[in-house]
């Protein structure tokens, strides 16, 4: 291979290596952060959500219906 | 194995790892993203129908608008009121309403669902569940329990009625009789957008209510019975305040507004004139201030309600209701005649 370490010049490979792990931490953090936003959003919108879904059907802008389910659309 | 072998392969996995995590962490928040916006149209919506609704109004009251009820004045004799008398008299045809509500369980009956344009897919029920588990929803549940929440009134034979959302939302519901006797009630049918249920109850009928034929006269006394914060059959009295259209907490309609004071718990307690009539059935709050149902309309969306339920149910008898899986309460839509 041709960063096979057998002149001590592995530097270049290493350091591809290495900048991908640091880049994929990176994603990590980001993911993690996506992931407790979406948290709180989703939090807020079953708080603020019921409330305004219930004005909506009492003002009867919308129609009622059934509880809906976890269902893939 | 080689140094640099280790890092290859830590690159690798950590690049997949990372890549489908972008890849949930994405999706999840491009969800919740569209949902918060979804949430935020409707709340501006709101807003503006609200706003809408209030110039609609502002542009038709005037003292004599406010005077006038939805039936002809009760031109009647004045009654001085005798209220203990009034409430004895009452009280037979008087029902505290007991529910346990629905279960949080995953949000099943959270009404942030309902709402156009809030999506629910793999991410939203995750996040859920994360939801759930923090704030031990189990835990919860568990704790439910029966509790008088609201006040109805019997009509006819075992027919009690009620305003809708005192039913929306419960998992079971029992009334108490003035008698002090539980017994099982079911829904027959609630009109969310007009505040009006009719609930019916097991065993002998109450007596019904009479009914009154004319609307006080704004300034006229009333008593309103009701379970201020489970306090089943208290009663409070007032006068009519003000008659007119309201679109505040409901689909715009004619109301009655009182005086008789309340709290949580008094909605769907009857109105009475000092004749004992019902006149109207508690909504809803405004301070001092109560909105109420008048009783001609109220007794119309239940007409609806039992003839929409007896379609539902398909010429099945009455008697056989008790055996069968439940047949499903009539909701009614926007715009279903009354």
């Amino acid at each position: 291979m041709a960063n096979a370490n057998v002149t001590g010049r592995a530097a270049p490979g290493l350091l591809k290596y290495q900048i991908t792990v640091g880049a994929s931490l990176a994603a990590f953090f980001l993911a993690s952060f996506l992931l407790v936003f979406s948290y709180l959003k989703n939090a807020e919108l079953l708080t603020d959500g019921d409330r305004v879904g219930t004005s909506l059907e009492r003002l009867g802008l919308i129609d009622n219906q059934n509880g809906a389910q976890h269902e893939p659309r | 194995m080689s140094h640099v072998d280790d890092w290859r392969q830590a690159a690798l996995a950590t690049y997949i790892a990372a890549g489908a995590a972008l890849a949930v962490a994405g999706y999840t928040a491009a969800t919740t993203a569209a949902n918060a916006h979804a949430l935020h149209g409707q709340v501006e919506r709101i807003e503006d129908y609200q706003q809408e609704q209030t110039a609609i109004t502002e542009s038709t009251i005037s003292a004599a608008s406010v005077r006038r009820g939805t039936l002809p004045p009760d031109t009647r004799p004045y009654i001085a009121p005798d209220w203990p008398g009034l409430a004895e008299r009452v009280m037979p045809s008087v029902v505290a309403l007991a529910g346990i509500e629905k279960p949080y369980g995953l949000a099943e009956n959270n009404h942030a669902w309902r709402i156009p344009g809030v999506q629910q897919n793999a991410a939203t029920a995750l996040l859920t569940r994360v939801l759930a588990w923090h704030r031990d929803w189990a835990k919860m549940d568990a704790e439910r329990g029966q509790r008088i929440i609201c006040g109805g009134v019997a009509v006819e034979g075992n027919k009690v009625l009620t305003v809708a959302h005192c039913v929306e939302g419960q998992e079971g519901l029992r009334v108490r009789t003035a008698g002090g006797e539980w017994r099982e009630a079911r829904v027959i049918g609630a009109d969310i957008s007009r505040d009006v249920a009719l609930v019916e109850i097991e065993g002998d009928s109450l007596p019904p209510i009479p009914v009154a034929g004319l609307m006080p006269r704004q300034g006229q006394d009333v008593m309103a019975i009701g379970s201020p914060g489970g306090y089943g059959f208290a009663v409070g009295v007032g006068i009519v305040a003000w008659y007119g259209r309201d679109s505040s907490m409901l689909s715009p309609d004619e109301f009655m507004l009182v005086t008789a004071s309340i709290i949580g718990g008094n909605s769907g307690g009857v109105v009475v004139n000092t004749r004992g009539e019902a006149v109207s059935l508690v909504s809803y709050g405004y301070d001092l201030y109560t909105q109420t149902v008048p009783i001609n309309r109220a007794l119309a969306i239940a007409d609806t309600l039992a003839g929409q339920f007896k379609q539902n149910v398909g010429g099945l008898q009455t008697g056989s209701f008790k055996v069968q899986v439940r047949p499903k309460a009539v909701v009614l839509r926007r715009g279903s005649s009354t």
